[in-house]
């Protein structure tokens, strides 16, 4: 979420000023003043390279400062459209400023966006992953058959035990690592951000939990997930009575227009728990999840494993305006029959404008990649190139690809993502941005689908998928 | 010895003092505040002027809250002059500087104190 963004003119005086400024909101964010301080060093070494280097000489050039706080990254993002060139690779100058930038940040992200410009991320983290300890397991606890576990959205003084749960079940491998700091996650909570529901047992222990996650990139739609259940109390329908209340959430809530889930692919279960509550199987994340995840379903390390995407739509009324690629219409309109969304197929008459948005963001945890692509023009095979060596270079192992759908240059897009790698995987409909296409791209690994266990609901989609990637085994 | 005090004044702000004391052939510098991109300058003023024939320099950073790659390109400047000269030391140098000097293997071509 971008907090603030400063139009900042080419002049060194607008350092100090605007450190300021992250100052204030750094504090806000409770970030000690010691990381502050070596943030605020590298945001003058980043505003230095932009107005030294960056930019022209000439005087009453601009540039852009925004802050963002992403799960829980603290982000200062320096932005130029000035002459292109990479800061790191590049020798402007002794690179005294980067090496200082690359030790006093917990990350920093270069992008070279060509034609879009280029982008400084400043990365602190919010706080360090905090000490948990795997818990042992209870015996399974023995209570009346109607017994009634309270349901209600997350408390405050909960957060831990939620932590926890989540800890005890996947360790740290869950995507989503808000969970694992309490006091970002209630924060989340309060900010809108995030539905948390809690159950918890008469004794007034905590037994289960699942969410409703709003996707910053693809607004108007929510996840459900960050569920467990202690094991002690399995046989009480918990996740049936939090899933039930999640969806009836989704449904009455003004800014979600689909809700969506990743059942896994390595067990049937939570795909014929998409089945039974009308989530339509529209896409695969492929070796999506890191090697360390061992939970209830699989004791298999060392692998990435995969999910599969189940969405369910609440505005069904509207027509979709799509651009589909030939080669995959028949299965992207297969999807949207199951959802019940009307599509109109439009024809792309190949006037694109000059230049692409495309956004690439690497998750460096989980050792993924994703590109986002909202408008595609005429240089987007160049983009694409760009994007995917920036990922490389940030050692993603898989990147995932999203194209809109609702763009004209949606065909073309595809046909350059697929000279570069990337197969068909599905679709992302109902965001307010647009209906994205997913397509996938391993970095040096091949996809081995007799591994994958798919239920009935998910078989189109992954024979389907499995056709199209070139290096199916 | 002759004492003079030159500041930096960035929008209405002092943000570096820079505190001289000349005796002979021996130059105490006492830098105060920030040492960045707008300050170095007034550094290396000094210098190209003030090092002229010293044998001995002295930069006390005790009151040095701020120091960015800017100012380290002066000290560097410093330091190869007074190599041909003499030496330069750095002294009281404190956490958030010394991490500046740590990170950037400048510990081992100073002397710091």
């Amino acid at each position: 979420m971008e907090l603030l963004r400063i139009h900042v003119i080419n002049q060194h005086t607008m350092v100090e000023p605007v450190q300021a400024c992250i100052t204030k909101i750094a504090n806000q964010y409770k970030l000690p003043p010691k990381e502050i301080n070596r943030l605020n060093l590298a945001v003058e070494e980043a505003m230095v390279n932009v107005i030294d280097f960056g930019l022209t000489n000439e005087s009453g050039q601009y540039f852009d400062v925004a802050i963002q706080v992403n799960g829980l990254e603290f982000d200062v993002v320096v932005c130029d459209k000035g002459i292109p060139g990479d800061f790191i690779a590049d020798d402007y100058d002794d690179k005294l400023g980067v090496s200082i930038m690359q030790h006093v940040l917990d990350q920093l992200v270069i992008k070279n966006l060509g034609f879009n410009g280029r982008e400084q991320h400043l990365i602190k983290y919010l706080s360090e992953v905090p000490k948990f300890e795997k818990r042992e397991e209870e015996e399974h606890c023995e209570l009346p058959k109607d017994v009634e576990f309270d349901i209600h959205p997350l408390r405050k003084e909960e957060a831990i035990e939620i932590a926890r749960c989540i800890y005890d079940e996947f360790g740290f491998s869950y995507l989503s690592e808000t969970v694992y700091y309490p006091e970002q996650f209630f924060d989340a909570c309060q900010r809108g951000q995030i539905y948390s529901l809690v159950a918890t047992a008469p004794n007034g222990e905590i037994a289960g939990h699942l969410a409703a996650t709003k996707l910053e990139h693809f607004e108007g739609m929510a996840e459900m997930g960050i569920g467990v259940v202690k094991k002690k109390y399995r046989k009480y329908s918990i996740m049936k009575k939090l899933t039930n209340k999640i969806l009836e959430y989704s449904e009455k809530a003004d800014d979600i227009r689909a809700l969506m889930a990743e059942p896994v692919l390595y067990h049937p279960i939570t795909q014929k728990m998409c089945d039974y509550y009308g989530l339509v199987p529209c896409g695969m994340n492929l070796k999506y999840l890191t090697s360390d995840l061992k939970n209830t379903f699989s004791n298999e390390p060392n692998q990435r494993l995969s999910v599969g995407v189940g969405v369910k739509p609440f505005c069904k009324s509207e027509i979709h305006s799509l651009y589909i690629p030939n080669e995959v219409k028949e299965s992207v309109l297969k999807i949207y029959e199951k959802l019940d969304v009307e599509v109109k197929l439009n024809k792309s008459d190949n006037k694109l404008s000059e230049k692409s948005w495309i956004t690439a963001q690497s998750n460096h945890r989980m050792k993924i990649g994703k590109i986002i692509i909202d408008e595609i023009g005429e240089d987007i095979e160049k983009q694409i190139k760009m994007a995917i060596i920036d990922l490389k270079r940030e050692k993603c192992e898989v990147i995932f690809m999203y194209i809109n759908l609702f763009d004209k240059g949606a065909p073309k897009c595809y046909e350059a993502s697929k000279q570069n790698g990337f197969f068909f995987t599905g679709c992302m409909p109902m965001s307010i941005k647009g209906d994205y296409l997913t397509m996938e791209l391993f970095i040096d690994s091949v996809m081995d689908y007799d591994k994958l266990v798919i239920a009935p609901n998910f078989k189109d989609l992954y024979e389907t998928v499995k056709g199209l990637d070139p290096d199916s085994i | 010895m002759g004492i003079s005090k030159k500041y930096s004044i960035i929008g209405g702000g002092i943000i570096m003092n820079i505190l001289k004391k000349e005796e002979g052939k021996s130059l105490i510098l006492e830098l105060e505040g920030r040492l960045d991109t707008m300050t170095s300058k007034q550094l290396e003023e000094e210098v190209n002027t003030s090092f002229e024939n010293k044998e001995s320099v002295l930069l006390n950073f005790e009151k040095l809250e701020y120091l960015s790659s800017a100012g380290l390109r002066v000290i560097l400047l410093a330091q190869k002059k007074m190599n041909k000269q003499g030496e330069m030391k750095i002294v009281n140098v404190n956490e958030t500087v010394r991490e500046v000097f740590e990170i950037t293997g400048f510990m081992d071509i100073l002397t710091i104190e």
